[in-house]
């Protein structure tokens, strides 16, 4: 496994390179759009949404990141360009790298840095066109990496998706999504009416068949035991079937 | 000195198709220092064959190497040293200038002064958009940065489609002056009158087998190509076709006679008659 800094660094400009015009396109769209939500929601006479850059902010960064993410191989859509791509001088691993490292925490900075500069132009608007500020936008707040939180985990799945899928990978992933949700729904539900006899909270006794007590104890260290299989264990083992899923890719 | 064997193949097996081989134990070894032209009908392999050399498909079964490292493996050494010029290639969207800047980091040998020349020779702009020029254009533009990167392994498929009658004797002249001991070429092609005095060895692949391998030095020991004039058929004549005032024909060499060999004939000869071919070469 070849891990050179400098190819990787070369990936990641050439990534750039090719893709800054939907960069500008999409920066441009986050602008017009935060723009007219802020003016609409100025002239709103009951006053400002405080969740405002919130909302927004997580509905753009999760739309423009999902869509950058399983489309970050759309090179693999036609043979021609998968060939041009699978040949660069470059490892699997530096390629995976330069590609991971686009999507999340050059994508995370630098859409966070995007959303600022248009917050503030969306605000120079306001004072221009009603004399005061609509709302500014902090981006140090817990919130904040909250959204980056729960979007690692969406690339996590996402970046699969890319590698897997040659064409349509965004809506081929979301789908494949949908169909494991409900699946994993299912499974869910009969094993909770199997443990608890109910499919609600309020009902919840346990099966006597299964002599076990949830205690606040137990709850709390189910919970921690979660967070640590899902950030230790899955996200690095989605990335890890996504890298290998590269290597095996063929023309 | 001896030449490095850059291409190793031993007893490959592939197809697209589950129960449905193209190759089923396929040999094949290339050396430095050749231009191996190859060629096959429609649907023969070539272009899989070539993928597979290059890493971008994976073997059922069998051993490839591509200098020195297992073709899939995909190794940075061997990509490094490995261009290959596809029929239908991807173009980048792109100035001409950006192109060296944007791709040649990836090449440690890349040599920027030879592919302007090269860019010169080929009478290419030397600024503007790559996608907005010609097929021909960009094909040129494609063939300089592969053989300015000065990989060792240059494979090239169809390397002639959309060049016009002056570029192609270009690249004629620019890729016999290309070659040397420790480079090795692989030219697939249906264009085998571009190929004149270019391409030695043959390589013919059939039915997902190589049926032929030979310099053309040793099928003219072999072979005597020949014009025949009149209306019949020269009786002699393995392989023989039409022109205008008799045939084209290709016999067995019992005289000794040195002729110039006619790739196109001798391809067809040796599609027809197979079995023939192979006697008279492993005798």
């Amino acid at each position: 496994m070849t891990f050179r800094l400098p190819i990787v660094r070369h990936l990641v400009f050439r990534d750039l390179y090719m893709n800054k015009k939907s960069a500008l396109i999409v920066a441009g769209v986050l602008l017009g759009l935060l723009c007219l939500f802020g003016i609409t929601g100025k002239l709103n006479p009951g006053g400002p949404d405080p969740d405002f850059h919130f909302t927004w902010y997580g509905i753009f960064l999760f739309v423009f990141g999902i869509f950058q993410t399983g489309g970050v191989y759309t090179e693999f859509a036609q043979p021609a360009t998968r060939q041009d791509y699978l040949l660069l001088p470059a490892s699997n691993f530096e390629k995976w790298v330069s590609r991971w490292f686009r999507t999340l925490p050059f994508y995370l900075i630098a859409y966070t840095l995007v959303y600022w500069l248009a917050s503030w132009i969306m605000n120079i608007i306001c004072i221009v066109a009603f004399g005061e500020v609509y709302l500014t936008f902090h981006p140090f707040q817990s919130e904040i990496f909250t959204f980056w939180k729960v979007y690692t985990v969406a690339h996590a799945v996402f970046i699969i998706g890319a590698v897997h899928f040659n064409k349509s990978a965004t809506i081929k992933t979301a789908l494949t999504v949908l169909v494991l949700m409900t699946a994993i729904s299912f499974i869910g539900g009969i094993t909770g009416w199997m443990l608890f006899q109910s499919l609600t909270e309020d009902a919840m006794v346990v099966n006597p068949a299964f002599s076990f007590d949830l205690s606040e104890h137990t709850d709390y260290w189910l919970g921690q035991t979660g967070k640590a299989i899902l950030w230790l264990v899955l996200i690095p083992l989605f990335w890890w079937i996504s890298y290998l899923k590269l290597n095996e890719k063929e023309v | 000195m001896t030449i490095e064997t850059l291409i190793q193949i031993d007893g490959l097996h592939f197809g697209y198709k589950k129960g449905k081989p193209l190759f089923s134990e396929l040999d094949l070894q290339l050396k430095g220092g050749q231009i191996y032209g190859l060629l096959g009908r429609n649907g023969a392999g070539k272009t899989t064959l070539l993928r597979i050399i290059s890493g971008l498909l994976q073997p059922w079964k069998g051993e490839v190497r591509t200098l020195g490292s297992p073709a899939f493996d995909r190794h940075t050494a061997m990509l490094e040293n490995i261009c290959f010029i596809p029929e239908e290639w991807a173009v980048p969207d792109m100035d001409i200038r950006d192109l060296p800047r944007i791709y040649a980091p990836f090449y440690p040998r890349f040599d920027e002064a030879l592919f302007w020349k090269l860019v010169e020779e080929f009478e290419l702009p030397t600024s503007g958009k790559l996608s907005g020029s010609s097929f021909g254009q960009k094909k040129k533009a494609i063939i300089s940065f592969g053989l300015a990167t000065r990989a060792r392994l240059l494979i090239l498929d169809e390397p002639t489609n959309g060049l016009d009658i002056p570029s192609k004797s270009r690249f004629r002249k620019i890729i016999s002056s290309s070659i040397h001991d420790e480079t090795c070429m692989l030219i697939s092609t249906h264009q085998v009158r571009d190929m004149v005095n270019l391409i030695d060895p043959l390589i013919i692949l059939d039915q997902g087998k190589i049926i032929f391998q030979q310099d053309l030095k040793t099928v003219a020991q072999k072979l005597r190509f020949h014009v025949h004039t009149g209306l019949q058929e020269p009786l002699d004549a393995w392989y023989a076709e039409r022109i205008p005032g008799g045939y084209l024909a290709v016999s067995e060499n019992t005289t000794g006679e040195d002729t110039d060999v006619d790739l196109e004939v001798l391809f067809n000869a040796i599609i027809q008659h197979p079995d023939r071919i192979e006697k008279l070469f492993n005798a």
